[in-house]
C-alpha cells in the first residue's frame, strides 16, 4: 500500500507543472497588449502601461516569467494584487480559504448523510415502494438548480420563520454555534444534488454487487443480512460511488462561488469574481492555482482510497 | 455386473434406525415469476441423501437442477421465486417451515455449497483467509485470530502451499483450480453434514478438475460429509457419485445407483444423454443426437415431457402426465415403457467407438492451406508511461503446423496454453511478435489495408461464446448479412435471400432472419455465427471452443453440423477446444500445446489413444470415462499443481516441473523434434534421452 501511494503522489507531479503552467498562460489569452489591457485599456497613460510592464515582467521572454512566478509560486509568494490593499495574494486566500474550504466540506457532509442512507435503502429493496420514492426525490435533487434551492430555502427558513439567518458568515473559532446557524443553509443548497447522485450511483452498483455470485457465497455461509451488506457488498459498491465523490467535489468548489453570493459568505468566490471585474491578474491566477491544486489532491484522495477498496487495482 | 459398492471401493454409511434421514426432499415443486404468472421450475422433485453418501443430480441447463439445489439451501431469490410445495426435511426438521434466522444458521454450518464459478465466487475486495474466518465466526463464537488459524488450517488442508501465507492474499492472486479449493476450504470449515456442490469443476481444466474431485473424494472419507454433486456430466458422475438423479424439464427422470444407471438405464433421456456423448461414436461419423431441445417452463408438454425427443415414444406417452415409478432393483423412472424397452448400458455405447474407425479419404494436397512457422506473441507486462515494461509473457512462443485443404486439426491444452491466441493471431485478430502465416501460399501477416481484407475472406473465425459474440441489438439477417456488405456490397433484398440460403445452411429456416438473438437457444446462436462465419465462403474456419459453452445433445448437434459443412463445401477447421474427447472425434490430426508451445502432433488417433508426450497422455487421462467400471480401475495420472506462468516458463522443457517421468536432462536442455513413423511430431526427452522410447507410447513406460 505504501508504494501504491508513493506512486500515485510521483506521478502528480508532471500534473502539477503542467497546471500551473497552464493558469500562469493566462497571460497569453489577455486580448493585445497585456501590459495595455491590465493599466486599464485605451485610455491609460504611456507611463502606466510601462509601469505595468515592469511590474508583471511582461518585457521578459514567456518562460523566465513562468519560472519566476513558479518559483515564487513554490515559496508561497503569489504577489501582490494589482489593485487595492496592502495584502498579498496569499495572505488573501489564506483568510478567505478557510471559509470555502468550510463551505465545500460541509456541504459533502450534507451529500453524505443524505446519499448514502438513501443509497443502501433504494439499492436492497430495487423496485420496493420505498426505492420508487427515493428514486423520485433524488430525481428532484439533481434537477433542482442549487441558487434556486438557496433562495427558497432563505424564504422558508429566514423570511418566514426566522429560524436561521438568510445571509452573513462567522468564523468557527469567535462563535461555533454562529457558524453552524449560517453554515446550514448553504451547505443544504450545495450539497443536495450531490446527495442525489451518490445516491443514484450507490443504488446501481449496490444492485449490480448483490446480484454477484460472491454474495451469493456469503449468503450460502450463513453471514449475517447486516454483514452481507454493510461490510461485503458496500466495499465493493464504494468504488464507483467514490468516482461520482470525486467529481462532486470539484462541482462543489465551483458551486460555493454562485452560493457565497447568495448568502454574501466572503470566501474565494467574492474574492475572485471581484478580481475578474477589475482584471486583476495575480489574484485569478492565485486562485486558479489553489482550487486546481486542491482538485488534484482530492482527486489522489479518490484514487488511494480506490486501491483501498479494491486491491486488484493497488497491484497494478 | 458388478454392484455399485465393489466398483466404488467405498460403502455409504448406512443411517441406523434410529438416527432420521440426512437429507430428504419429498415433492418439492418451486415456481419462478413470469410474465404470465407463477411458473413451476422445479415439479414433484424427491430424493434422499444418507451420511457420507454422494448422490449425483444430472441434467442440461433448464432441467431445475441448480434450483433444486438452491431451494435446500434456502436460497430461492425471494420476489420472483417460491417453494410453492412439498418438504425438506434435513435430519427431521422440515427446513422449510424454519425462520429466516434459523435458516441462515443451518447455512454453511451444517449444509454449505460450492459453485461452479470459482472466478467470481470470492468476494474480490477481501482475504482469502477473511472469508474463511468470517464463514466459521458467523456459526461459532470464536475470536478472529482463532477464524485466522481455522482459515490456514482449512487451506492447508485443501492442499493450498504455504497456507500461512496465503490465507493473507486476496482471490485474484490464486489460480482458478486453487480459488475452487479456496471454496472447498471455507465451505467445510464448520464440518457440515452435507455439502452441495454444483458444477464445481466445470469451469476448469480436466488436469485441475481431475485434482478437485480426489480432493473432494479424500475430504469426504476423512469428514463423513454427504455430497449432493449437481453436473451435466456423465464421466464425473462415474468418477464421485454413490447414487444419481437425472433430471429433465424440472422433474427427476431416473434414479438409481451409479452402477445400475450406467448398467441398464431405465429412461430413454439418460441413454440419449449417453449417447450423445463423442465418445459413443466413431471419430469422423455423425454422432447420435438428441432431436430438438429442453422446453422452457411455459411449454412443457402434457404427457411425458421427454416425448417429443424420444426415439421409443409411442402414441400414448404423450396423453397423461408420467409418474416416478420404483423398479424393482431399487431403480425409479418416469417412463411408460421403462419395462418393455431395452436400453443400452455405458459399455455397449462406449463400444461402438472403441475400433477407432475411419475419417473418410481425403485428397492429401502437396500445398497446404494454411501453414503457420514460427508465431510467436509476447505480451509486455508491466510498464506504463514512464517505466519500461519488465518483461512478457510468452503466450505463443514458436508455433508451427500447416492445415490442408479439407483437413482439421485439432489443437488442445489446458487454459493458459496459448490456444486461443493461435486462433487470433492466424486471423489476424492479434498482431504477431514474429512468424508467418500464410494461407494458400500468401504471407498474410505483413498484409494492410485491402490486400488484407481480401486475404481475410478466407478464413473466418467462430467464437466460443454465442450468448455474447452477436450483437443483441442487431437482427439474425443483419449480423450474417454484414460481411456480404462489406465485401460484397449486397443489400436490400439480394443480401436477404444470400443470407436465407446461408440459414438454410446451418440447419436455420430463413424465417428467422429478422429476429433478435435473445428468441434463440445456445446451440442455435451458435449456428447463426456458423452462417455468419461461411458468408464469405472461406475455406478455413477456426473454430475457437465453439461448443464447449453448450449442453451435451446440442454441443453434438453443433459438431455434426460443422462435419456436415465439411464434407459439403470442403472446408478446414482449426479446431480449439479444451475437451479432447470432442477433438478426438472431429479432428484429422491434433496438436497438443502446453505454455505457448506444441508438445506433440498428429494424427488423431495416435495422439488421443496412444499419447508420446506425458502431458498428452496425463491430458488423456484426466478425461474421466462414462462408466463407472472403467473410471474407478483405470490408471489415471493426476498432475500436480497448476501450469507455470507463460510469463516465467520453465527452463528445458517446459513440462519437466509437472512431468512423471522427468529426467536431469529435462531440465536443461529443449527437447527436439522426434518424429515417429506413425506420422506423430513429438518434443520430449523420452524417445531420445535415457530409457530411450523411440516413439513409442508413453504408456510403455513401466510403472
Amino acid at each position: 500500500m505504501g508504494s501504491f501511494i508513493l506512486r500515485r503522489v510521483l506521478a502528480l507531479i508532471p500534473l502539477l507543472l503542467l497546471i500551473t503552467f497552464i493558469v500562469y498562460a493566462l497571460v497569453l489569452v489577455i486580448p493585445g497588449d497585456p501590459a495595455r489591457t491590465l493599466a486599464g485599456g485605451t485610455k491609460a497613460t504611456p507611463q502606466a502601461v510601462q509601469a505595468m510592464r515592469l511590474r508583471l515582467h511582461l518585457n521578459e521572454p514567456i518562460y523566465q516569467q513562468y519560472w519566476r512566478w513558479l518559483t515564487q509560486a513554490l515559496q508561497g509568494n503569489l504577489g501582490k494584487p494589482l489593485f487595492g490593499g496592502s495584502q498579498t495574494v496569499a495572505e488573501g486566500i489564506r483568510t478567505r480559504f478557510p471559509v470555502t474550504l468550510s463551505l465545500a466540506v460541509g456541504a459533502m457532509f450534507v451529500a453524505l448523510v443524505i446519499g448514502v442512507p438513501a443509497g443502501i435503502i433504494s439499492g436492497i429493496r430495487a423496485g420496493s415502494w420505498q426505492d420508487r420514492s427515493t428514486t423520485f426525490g433524488t430525481s428532484l435533487g439533481i434537477a433542482v438548480p442549487d441558487f434556486w434551492l438557496a433562495m427558497m430555502l432563505v424564504v422558508v427558513f429566514a423570511v418566514k420563520t426566522h429560524l436561521l439567518p438568510a445571509t452573513g458568515y462567522v468564523s468557527i473559532t469567535k462563535d461555533p454555534l454562529g457558524w453552524l446557524q449560517d453554515m446550514i443553509l448553504p451547505c443544504l443548497a450545495l450539497g443536495v444534488a450531490g446527495g442525489a447522485s451518490i445516491a443514484r450511483q450507490l443504488r446501481g452498483a449496490l444492485i449490480d454487487v448483490l446480484d454477484q455470485d460472491y454474495i451469493r457465497t456469503a449468503r450460502s455461509m450463513g453471514l449475517k443480512n447486516r454483514k452481507i451488506i454493510g461490510v461485503y457488498a458496500l466495499k465493493n459498491a464504494a468504488t464507483p460511488v467514490l468516482t461520482v465523490i470525486g467529481l462532486q467535489f470539484a462541482y462543489l468548489l465551483g458551486g460555493t462561488f454562485i452560493i457565497e453570493q447568495i448568502f454574501s459568505i466572503p470566501g474565494l468566490g467574492s474574492y475572485i469574481l471581484g478580481a475578474i471585474d477589475t482584471k486583476d491578474l495575480p489574484v485569478i491566477q492565485g486562485v486558479v492555482l489553489v482550487t486546481a491544486v486542491i482538485f488534484v489532491f482530492v482527486n489522489l484522495v479518490v484514487d488511494i482510497s480506490y486501491g483501498y477498496l479494491s486491491p486488484k487495482v493497488r497491484a497494478q | 455386473m458388478t454392484d455399485a459398492a465393489s466398483i466404488a471401493g467405498r460403502v455409504p454409511v448406512v443411517a441406523t434406525t434410529t438416527e432420521p434421514r440426512l437429507l430428504a426432499v419429498d415433492s418439492l415443486r418451486v415456481e419462478f415469476a413470469g410474465p404470465a404468472g407463477w411458473l413451476p421450475v422445479v415439479e414433484d422433485v424427491s430424493f434422499t441423501i444418507e451420511r457420507g453418501e454422494t448422490l449425483g443430480i444430472v441434467g442440461e441447463s433448464g432441467s431445475g437442477k441448480t434450483v433444486s439445489s438452491l431451494a435446500v439451501m434456502g436460497l430461492i431469490p425471494k420476489g420472483n421465486g417460491r417453494v410453492a410445495e412439498g418438504t425438506i426435511e434435513f435430519e427431521g426438521r422440515n427446513l422449510l417451515e424454519l425462520d429466516a434466522d434459523a435458516m441462515r444458521r443451518v447455512r454453511g454450518d451444517e449444509i454449505s455449497m460450492i459453485f461452479q464459478e470459482p472466478m467470481t465466487s470470492l468476494n474480490p475486495a477481501f482475504t482469502i483467509g477473511k472469508q474463511i474466518s468470517d464463514a466459521v465466526r458467523a456459526h461459532r463464537g470464536v475470536s478472529r485470530s482463532a477464524g485466522r488459524k481455522r482459515a490456514v488450517e482449512m487451506l492447508d488442508r485443501v492442499g493450498i502451499p504455504d497456507a500461512d501465507k496465503r490465507v493473507d492474499q486476496y482471490p485474484h492472486e490464486f489460480s482458478g483450480g486453487m480459488r475452487q479449493r479456496a471454496m472447498i476450504a471455507m465451505a467445510l470449515s464448520c464440518d457440515p453434514k452435507l455439502l452441495i456442490a454444483d458444477e464445481p469443476t466445470t469451469a476448469l481444466d480436466v488436469t485441475v478438475q481431475a485434482q478437485i474431485l480426489d480432493l473432494m473424494r479424500s475430504l469426504q472419507e476423512e469428514m463423513g460429509t454427504a455430497i449432493l454433486f449437481v453436473t451435466h456430466d456423465f464421466g464425473v458422475v462415474a468418477d464421485i457419485c454413490d447414487r444419481v438423479a437425472i433430471m429433465y424439464a424440472g422433474q427427476i427422470v431416473e434414479q438409481a445407483s451409479v452402477a445400475a444407471v450406467f448398467a441398464r438405464p431405465r429412461h430413454p433421456y439418460s441413454e440419449g444423454l449417453l449417447v450423445s456423448m463423442p465418445q459413443a461414436a466413431r471419430a469422423g461419423e455423425r454422432l447420435t443426437v438428441i432431436p430438438g431441445q429442453v422446453p422452457a417452463p411455459g411449454a412443457i408438454p402434457v404427457g411425458c415431457r421427454f416425448q417429443p425427443r424420444c426415439s421409443y415414444a409411442e402414441p400414448e406417452c404423450g396423453d397423461v402426465p408420467v409418474e416416478l415409478v420404483t423398479i424393482a432393483d431399487g431403480s425409479s423412472a418416469r417412463c411408460l415403457r421403462s419395462e418393455v424397452v431395452q436400453l443400452r448400458s455405458a459399455a455397449e455405447v462406449l463400444s461402438l467407438a472403441t475400433s477407432g474407425g475411419e475419417r473418410g479419404e481425403r485428397e492429401v494436397s502437396p500445398e497446404p492451406l494454411l501453414a503457420v512457422t514460427g508465431l510467436v506473441k509476447h505480451f509486455p507486462v508491466g510498464g506504463g508511461v514512464i517505466r519500461r515494461a519488465q518483461g512478457s509473457v510468452r503466450a505463443v512462443d514458436g508455433v508451427d503446423f500447416s492445415i490442408s485443404p479439407g483437413e482439421t486439426l485439432g489443437l488442445v491444452g489446458e487454459s493458459g496454453s496459448g490456444k486461443s491466441t493461435v486462433a487470433r493471431l492466424v486471423v489476424g485478430l492479434l498482431p504477431a511478435t514474429a512468424g508467418s502465416v500464410a494461407i494458400n501460399g500468401e504471407e498474410t501477416l505483413t498484409l494492410k489495408g485491402k490486400s488484407m481484407r481480401d486475404a481475410r475472406r478466407h478464413m473466418q473465425i467462430v467464437f466460443q461464446d454465442p450468448y455474447s459474440s452477436l450483437d443483441p441489438r442487431a437482427t439474425i439477417g443483419d449480423s450474417v448479412g454484414e460481411p456480404l456488405e462489406i465485401y460484397e456490397n449486397l443489400r436490400g433484398r439480394k443480401r436477404d435471400e444470400r443470407v436465407a440460403e446461408l440459414l438454410q445452411l446451418v440447419g436455420l429456416g430463413s424465417h428467422v432472419l429478422r429476429r433478435q438473438p435473445h428468441e434463440f437457444s445456445g446451440g442455435q446462436r451458435q449456428r447463426v455465427a456458423v452462417a455468419r462465419a461461411l458468408a464469405l465462403e472461406p475455406r478455413l474456419l477456426v473454430c475457437d471452443e465453439p461448443v464447449s459453452a453448450l449442453d451435451v445433445s446440442t454441443q453434438s448437434q453443433v459438431i455434426n453440423l460443422l462435419g456436415d459443412l465439411q464434407e459439403r463445401l470442403g472446408l478446414a477447421y482449426l479446431f480449439i477446444a479444451h475437451d479432447l474427447s470432442v477433438v478426438e472425434h472431429i479432428s484429422h490430426r491434433i496438436a497438443v500445446m502446453y505454455l505457448g508451445r506444441i508438445v506433440e502432433i498428429g494424427p488423431a488417433d495416435e495422439v488421443a489413444r496412444r499419447p508420446r508426450h506425458p502431458y498428452t497422455e496425463a491430458l488423456v487421462s484426466a478425461i474421466p470415462t462414462p462408466d463407472p467400471d472403467v473410471q474407478r480401475t483405470r490408471k489415471r495420472i493426476v498432475l500436480q499443481g497448476d501450469i507455470p506462468s507463460p510469463a516465467n516458463p520453465p527452463s528445458g522443457c517446459r513440462f519437466h516441473t509437472r512431468c512423471p517421468y522427468v529426467m536431469d536432462v529435462c531440465r536443461h536442455e529443449d527437447p527436439p523434434a522426434y518424429e515417429t513413423e506413425v506420422g506423430t511430431t513429438v518434443y520430449c526427452h523420452l524417445h531420445t534421452s535415457g530409457p530411450v522410447l523411440g516413439g513409442k507410447p508413453v504408456s510403455l513406460i513401466p510403472t
